[in-house]
């Protein structure tokens, strides 16, 4: 095992403890970030989805295929792996439809 | 309207290079595809998104995430200069920039878009040298906990998720440096 495998549950396990000690409501804490957390997902959804819709079709028509291939040599100089044409190109654009383009 | 050009261009280069590659007939199931990927997508991520934003809601009220702000705030201060004396600035820099080494870019938007709005009272219509810096932490950001990216991998079959911890932390490291010295070159370089 690897010490680093115990971080996350030692961050989950220390902050709650901490809380605990400060008086805080952990639980009551948890469940109201856990909603705020699915707010954020419905707000990133409809641009993950029209981004995401739009990328597939730019993978099935072979333009991400075309434009791996015309910067292949600055890639393969650089040590970039061709398959991250996509998400090089999304990225700027949104951080949330990049996640799924990866 | 940039998303509008962007989108537009992009679904209009996706059909002509359909037509000319021949692809035409794989495009109309891909877009569906890549719709209903994106939900997918969205609800695997969701339950690592949602635990983690509770775990930095217990750390604010806690006190927690004060002390964080404490502590990156010698840094912050030396960021944005023209905004250290402004406590409501720096405090949600300070939070956003939290929201980020924790690798939740997506709660971050929200705080750094509260901060850009408080900075840019200042100078109207004008991004001044600080709120381009903003932008800069934002996009490469350092990130402790790769929240993020662990859901993501998670969702793609990965039984640990967390062990790119180290090459996260010098990757994110290196590419928020040369962002900042990128950012403070070209402040330099074009005085307002």
């Amino acid at each position: 095992m690897d010490p680093i495998d115990l971080l996350i549950p030692g961050i989950l396990a220390g902050v709650s403890c901490y809380g605990m000690v400060k008086g805080v409501d952990v639980y009551e804490a948890l469940l109201e970030g856990a909603a705020k957390g699915l707010e954020i997902l419905w707000r990133i959804l409809p641009a993950l989805v029209t981004l995401l819709t739009v990328v597939a079709m730019l993978r099935a028509s072979g333009a991400l295929d075309l434009a791996a291939r015309g910067l292949a040599p600055l890639l393969g100089w650089l040590g970039i792996p061709p398959e991250t044409v996509g998400l090089m190109l999304v990225r700027p654009i949104s951080g949330s439809a990049a996640l799924g383009v990866g | 309207m940039a998303m509008t050009v962007i989108w537009t261009g992009m679904t209009v280069l996706a059909l002509l290079c359909a037509l000319v590659t021949g692809t035409g007939a794989d495009l109309a199931p891909a877009a569906l595809e890549g719709a209903a990927d994106a939900v997918e997508l969205g609800l695997s991520m969701a339950g690592v998104l949602c635990l983690w934003m509770g775990v930095m809601e217990v750390m604010q009220r806690a006190g927690l995430a004060e002390k964080l702000a404490r502590l990156l705030h010698p840094i912050l201060r030396r960021l944005f200069p023209d905004f250290a004396e402004d406590r409501a600035v720096m405090d949600t820099i300070a939070a956003n920039v939290s929201a980020n080494l924790l690798g939740l870019g997506n709660a971050a938007t929200p705080l750094g878009l509260e901060a850009a709005r408080r900075m840019s009272r200042r100078t109207p219509g004008v991004a001044g040298d600080s709120l381009c810096m903003l932008v800069v932490c934002n996009t490469a950001s350092i990130q402790l906990l790769p929240t993020t990216v662990a859901a993501v991998r998670l969702a793609a079959g990965c039984r640990t998720p967390f062990d790119i911890l180290p090459a996260v932390w010098v990757t994110s490291a290196l590419s928020v440096c040369t962002g900042i010295a990128a950012a403070k070159l070209c402040a330099r370089l074009w005085r307002d």
